[in-house]
């Protein structure tokens, strides 16, 4: 039986008026992801990584070193994906990241969120075979960008874009949006 | 097994669609691949969308192409009740 070890840290970083982002980076640690109930078990991926982004301001990153960790240690993608988007209340899986998009829908979501002015995290799925397809079968869906806020899916690019012309991603979004504003205000 | 239909196409996809969905008005799908069949655009009209959410007119949709969706790549999606197209055809310029 193959074991994988790997540790996934999720940073996450806001600091008021400043594009935050930060990479999660993975090593070997003391975790132990147990890969036997994945069907590529013996395959030692790198780290599945994950980006906090801030969508109101585009510009230069703050570098990972000021940003808060938690470390999340994980049995399967599906916990994984679960965790992540608990931690994260707007999350976008999305090819590449949000300041080098991968795909054209991806980077129209990205578009839109930035539009919408809300800090969100987003998971590069190009970064990890595992979470790429774990995340179509977690959402049902079979498409990358998608998008969870508040721990529930949302959408792919076609949808998110209408909501937004529509009106209804702002109302979606407005709660999550006054906590940052307020945070900011701090 | 045969080689023929391993690619996608308007048609096939459009076929698809109408047994898939109910009270389809109107389709119109655009192979945005130039031919190579892994990326298509897909308009759909239907009765069976009124009162539908989006994101579940999404997935309806994607159940009735759910085979093709194994080998094409991307969709893009646009769902309309048929009083919803006639307002949006009959928008003036």
């Amino acid at each position: 039986m193959q074991h994988a070890t790997r540790a996934l840290r999720m940073a996450a970083t806001r600091s008021a008026g400043r594009l935050a982002c930060a990479e999660a980076r993975g090593g070997s640690s003391s975790s132990v992801l147990r890969m036997g109930a994945l069907r590529a078990a013996t395959i030692q991926t790198p780290v599945m990584g994950a980006r906090a982004f801030s969508g109101r301001l585009s510009g230069e990153d703050s570098h990972s070193d000021f940003a808060p960790e938690s470390k999340v240690e994980i049995e399967s993608v599906e916990e994984f994906i679960q965790t992540a988007v608990k931690e994260h209340p707007v999350l976008l899986f999305m090819k590449g990241k949000p300041t080098a998009p991968q795909c054209g829908f991806s980077a129209q979501t990205v578009g839109v969120l930035q539009a919408e002015g809300i800090d969100f995290a987003s998971a590069d799925v190009l970064s990890s075979a595992e979470v790429r397809e774990g995340i179509k079968k977690f959402s049902s869906w079979p498409t990358i960008p998608q998008l969870y806020v508040g721990g529930e899916f949302v959408g792919g690019c076609d949808i998110v874009t209408e909501m937004h012309k529509s009106g209804e991603l702002k109302d979606l979004l407005a709660p999550y949006k006054a906590e940052q504003d307020a945070n900011d205000e701090k | 097994m045969a080689e023929e239909q391993t690619r996608d196409t308007p048609e096939s996809l459009e076929k698809m669609v109408r047994e898939g969905l109910a009270d389809v008005k109107h389709v119109e799908i655009i192979d945005l691949s130039d031919g190579c069949g892994d990326k298509f655009h897909l308009t759909v009209v239907s009765d069976a969308f009124e009162g539908v959410k989006l994101l579940e007119r999404h997935r309806m949709l994607q159940e009735a192409i759910d085979e093709a969706m194994k080998r094409i790549h991307a969709v893009e999606l646009k769902t309309y009740t048929p009083a919803q197209w006639e307002k949006r055809s009959g928008a003036s310029s």
